[in-house]
C-alpha cells in the first residue's frame, strides 16, 4: 500500500547494484548527508552560537570558547592554539568551566593527546593549510580580499580525524544518542568541525590586524562560507561500513529509498529540472583520481547534453535515471542520484530519521535457524564468491591489521612464510574485515552439518564462525548491510570505502594522497549566520 | 590510567585483550560487550575477563566448552565452563530454552556470564532467574539490576548454576557511565592486548581461508 502523499510504484535498486565498491566510491553528498542534517536542525531550531572567550595574543597563542545554545541545551567549542601552525579542539557538553579549560589547554597541545572526559564529546587537531592559509593572512593583511577562485576549493585549517564516542576518554555514544540534536550519526563531530571553520577565519582575521594594522580587513561574508574545513581521514574511515553492517544498511536503504521516490514522481517543474542540470554542471573533480575524474566529467557532458532536452517520459526523473544506468558509468549515475533530490526535501528529508541504529552492537545471533537456511542466507549475500577459487593468491592478498603505536588500522600484503603457496600462518594480527572470505569459510564448513541441525550446535563446536553467521543473519533483514566485494583482494581500492563514508558526512573535493582528505561545509552558512537556511 | 575510562575504552581494550588470549575475533568481540556491560552495571567487568583470561592460559579454551545443546546439565571436559562459551550459547539458544532451564556445571568466572544472561531475558522478553548454592538473581528484560545476589555472584571464583525463565525480574541498576577498573585487571589487559598489534611495516601473518 502507497503512503498518503508519496509517488506510487516506488522501487529501490538492487542490493547487487548498489553495493559494489566501484559505485560506493562514487557516491556523492546528498541533502541527507550529515552535515545538511545538522544545518537543517541549526536553522529550523534557531541554534545561536557566541564567540564567549577570545583569549589570544598577537601570536596567536592562546584560547578561544564559542558556545553553541540549542534552545535546550549548550555546547562549547573550546580551541587551543599554540602560535605556530598547530591547535586542539575539543567539543564541550555544557560551557567548560575555569578548571576544564586549564585541563584542555593542557591535554590538548600535548604531543601525544592528553585524554579527556565525559563532559568533552569530541578533539582533534588541526594544522594550517599552509599555502592558503599564507594567502589569506597576506591580503587580509594588505586589506584586500584574496583570491575567490582559490577561496572556493580550499580550507584556513586541516583538521586530523575527530575522536568521539569515548575514544581517548571523551563521553560515550549512549550518553548522548537519545539527545535529539545528535540522534544522527557524527552530529556532534561535524558540529565541532563547523566551529573549527569559524575559529580559523577568526584566528586569521586576528593575524591580519596585528600584521597589517589599520589597513588590515576581514572576509566578507561570501568569501568566508566559500571556505570549508579540511579534514584528514585514515582507514578507520574505510572500514566504518564494515564494522557498522546495521548502521551503513539505515544510509544507503534510506538514500535509496529518497532516489526512488523522486523518480517515480510524475510531475515536475521545469524549474527544478533546470536546477538540477545546473548543480551538475558545477559537480567537481576527482582529486588524486585522474582516471575516474575524467570519467565523471564527460559524464556530466553527456548528462547536461541528454537533460538539455528538458524532462522526458511519464516520470522524468525515473527516465533519467534508466538512460543514465545505460548511458553513463557508476560516477555520473551517482552524481546524478544524489543531485536530483536537491528540489524535494519535502519528499526525501524526513527519510533523515531512519540512518541511526543500535543493532549493529544489540543483535544476538538467532541459534535456532537451521544450518540449511544459514547456508541460503550466505548464499544469497556472497553466491557471487562461492564458486571463486579462494586458493588463488590475489583473492587474499592483502591483510587489515592494527600497526604499534598507530590508531588508525593499515592495510598491507599478506605474509605468506616459504613464498607463495606455502599457506598463511595463524596470528593474532589480522582484524576481522575479511568479510566474504569469512563468510566463504563458513558456508564450507556449515556444509559439514546436516541441514536441518540448529546453528547453534555449530558454532559450539566452531565459535570462529559466529561474526560470518551474525552478519549474513542481520543480511536477512537488511539488504543493504553488505558490500559485495573482497575486501582483501590485491586490487582491492580502500579509498572507495572511504568515500562512501565521507559522501554520507557531506565531504566534498575528496582527494587521495597517503590519507584521504576532504572539504566540509564549503559554502555553507558560517555561525555568524546559522539562521539562514540551506 | 586516569581514574575513569569510557565503557568503548574499556569494550576496545577488552576485546583486543581477549583476541591477544588466543580467543578467536568471534569470541573476543563477546568479551568485549560483556565487559561493557558488567561495567555500566557498576562490576568491575575489566577484572573478571583478566581472571578469565588467566584462567583460559591454563585450562584451555576449548576444554571449558559445553557439548551438547541438547542436555538438561551443561558441562565440560576440563571441568569447568567458560563464561564467554557457555553465555554466547545460552543467549543462541533463547529463543528454545527449556521451561525448566539449564544447569551449569562448574562455571568460571560466573560475573561473566551475567550479560548473556541478560541478553535471555531481553530476547525472551520476559525476567528469567538465574541461583547458586548461595545466592540467586532474577534478571528483568531491561538490563542487569544492582542486588546483593550479583555483588556475591561476583566474587566467586568458579560455581555450577542454573538458569531458568521466570521470577519476578528486577529492574535494571541505573547506568554508570564510566568504567573504574581495577589497575592491576587493567595492566594485565593492555599486556595481553598488545599481542594483535602488528610491528610497524611489517607483513601481516594471518589465518588462512581454509
Amino acid at each position: 500500500m502507497t503512503q498518503p502523499g508519496l509517488p506510487q510504484g516506488i522501487r529501490l535498486r538492487a542490493p547487487a547494484l548498489v553495493m559494489r565498491l566501484a559505485r560506493l566510491g562514487a557516491l556523492q553528498p546528498s541533502r541527507l548527508s550529515f552535515d545538511r542534517q545538522l544545518l537543517r536542525r541549526m536553522a529550523a531550531e534557531r541554534w545561536t552560537v557566541a564567540r564567549s572567550i577570545w583569549s589570544l595574543d598577537a601570536a596567536g597563542q592562546g584560547h578561544a570558547v564559542y558556545t553553541v545554545s540549542t534552545g535546550a541545551r549548550r555546547y562549547a567549542l573550546f580551541a587551543v592554539a599554540d602560535g605556530g601552525p598547530r591547535s586542539g579542539f575539543a567539543l564541550c557538553d555544557g560551557t567548560p568551566e575555569v578548571d576544564d579549560m586549564a585541563r584542555l589547554r593542557t591535554a590538548l597541545l600535548r604531543d601525544e593527546p592528553g585524554r579527556l572526559s565525559e563532559r568533552e564529546l569530541c578533539l582533534t587537531h588541526a594544522t594550517h593549510e599552509g599555502a592558503l592559509w599564507d594567502h589569506v593572512l597576506a591580503c587580509l593583511a594588505a586589506g584586500v580580499q584574496p583570491d575567490t577562485a582559490r577561496l572556493s576549493t580550499g580550507a584556513l585549517l586541516r583538521a586530523a580525524p575527530v575522536l568521539a564516542s569515548g575514544k581517548m576518554g571523551t563521553a560515550d555514544r549512549d550518553l548522548i544518542a537519545d539527545r535529539a540534536e545528535l540522534h544522527a550519526p557524527f552530529q556532534a563531530e561535524l558540529l565541532t568541525l563547523w566551529l573549527m571553520r569559524r575559529f580559523a577565519q577568526d584566528l586569521v582575521e586576528h593575524l591580519a590586524l596585528g600584521l597589517g594594522g589599520a589597513q588590515a580587513t576581514r572576509l566578507t561574508a561570501s568569501a568566508a562560507r566559500s571556505l570549508g574545513i579540511g579534514l584528514s581521514t585514515g582507514l578507520t574511515l574505510a572500514a566504518f561500513p564494515v564494522t557498522h553492517p546495521c548502521l551503513f544498511n539505515t544510509w544507503i536503504m534510506a538514500r535509496e529509498e529518497a532516489i526512488a521516490r523522486v523518480s517515480a514522481l510524475d510531475r515536475l517543474r521545469t524549474d527544478d529540472w533546470d536546477h538540477v542540470r545546473d548543480l551538475l554542471v558545477g559537480l567537481g573533480t576527482i582529486a588524486g583520481d585522474a582516471e575516474r575524474g575524467t570519467a565523471l566529467r564527460a559524464d556530466l557532458e553527456r548528462l547536461a547534453q541528454t537533460m538539455a532536452k528538458g524532462p522526458q517520459g511519464p516520470r522524468p526523473w525515473g527516465w533519467l535515471m534508466e538512460w543514465a544506468a545505460g548511458a553513463l558509468g557508476p560516477g555520473g549515475q551517482e552524481a546524478l542520484a544524489s543531485t536530483m533530490l536537491e528540489p524535494y526535501g519535502d519528499l526525501v528529508d524526513g527519510l533523515a530519521h531512519c540512518m541511526s541504529d543500535t543493532l549493529d552492537r544489540d543483535y544476538r545471533i538467532d541459534g535456532t535457524l537451521s544450518v540449511g537456511r544459514m547456508r541460503a542466507l550466505i548464499d544469497g549475500v556472497h553466491g557471487w564468491a562461492l564458486a571463486r577459487d579462494w586458493s588463488e593468491e590475489a583473492m587474499t592478498a592483502l591483510a587489515w591489521s592494527s600497526a604499534r603505536g598507530g590508531g588508525d588500522p593499515t592495510l598491507g600484503p599478506r605474509h605468506r612464510p616459504g613464498g607463495a603457496g606455502a599457506g598463511a600462518v595463524t596470528g593474532p594480527f589480522e582484524l576481522p574485515l575479511a568479510v566474504v572470505r569469512d563468510a566463504v569459510r563458513a558456508w564450507r564448513r556449515l556444509g559439514l552439518f546436516p541441514d536441518e541441525m540448529p546453528v547453534a550446535q555449530m558454532l559450539l563446536e566452531h565459535p570462529d564462525h559466529r561474526s560470518a553467521i551474525r552478519r549474513a543473519q542481520i543480511a536477512g533483514f537488511a539488504p543493504y548491510a553488505e558490500i559485495r566485494d573482497n575486501l582483501i583482494d590485491a586490487d582491492l581500492r580502500p579509498a572507495d570505502l572511504m568515500r562512501a563514508t565521507l559522501a554520507f558526512l557531506g565531504g566534498t573535493d575528496i582527494g587521495a594522497t597517503g590519507d584521504l582528505r576532504a572539504r566540509l561545509f564549503a559554502g555553507a552558512p558560517c555561525a555568524d549566520d546559522a539562521g539562514a537556511r540551506r | 590510567m586516569t581514574d575513569t575510562l569510557s565503557f568503548g575504552e574499556v569494550e576496545t581494550l577488552a576485546r583486543r585483550a581477549a583476541r591477544g588470549a588466543g580467543l578467536p575475533w568471534d569470541l573476543a568481540d563477546e568479551a568485549g560487550r560483556a565487559v561493557r556491560i558488567l561495567c555500566a552495571a557498576d562490576i568491575d567487568g575489566c577484572r573478571a575477563l583478566a581472571d578469565l583470561l588467566a584462567e583460559i592460559r591454563v585450562r584451555r579454551d576449548a576444554k571449558m566448552v559445553p557439548q551438547r545443546l541438547q542436555d538438561r546439565v551443561w558441562s565440560a571436559p576440563g571441568g569447568a565452563l567458560c563464561p564467554i562459551r557457555t553465555g554466547t550459547a545460552l543467549s543462541d539458544i533463547a529463543r528454545h530454552l527449556p521451561p525448566d532451564g539449564v544447569g551449569l556445571v562448574g562455571v568460571t568466572v560466573p560475573a561473566l556470564i551475567l550479560p548473556f544472561a541478560a541478553d535471555v531475558a531481553r530476547i525472551v522478553q520476559g525476567p528469567v532467574t538465574l541461583s547458586w548454592h548461595s545466592g540467586i538473581l532474577s534478571i528483568g528484560p531491561d538490563g542487569l539490576p544492582r542486588s546483593e545476589g550479583m555483588a556475591k555472584l561476583v566474587q566467586t571464583r568458579q560455581t555450577g548454576l542454573h538458569l531458568h525463565p521466570g521470577g519476578p525480574g528486577m529492574p535494571p541498576a541505573p547506568p554508570q557511565t564510566r568504567a573504574r577498573p581495577d589497575p592491576e585487571a587493567w595492566a594485565a589487559l593492555v599486556a595481553l592486548a598488545a599481542r594483535t598489534l602488528a610491528p610497524p611495516g611489517d607483513p601481516v601473518p594471518c589465518d588462512p581461508v581454509g
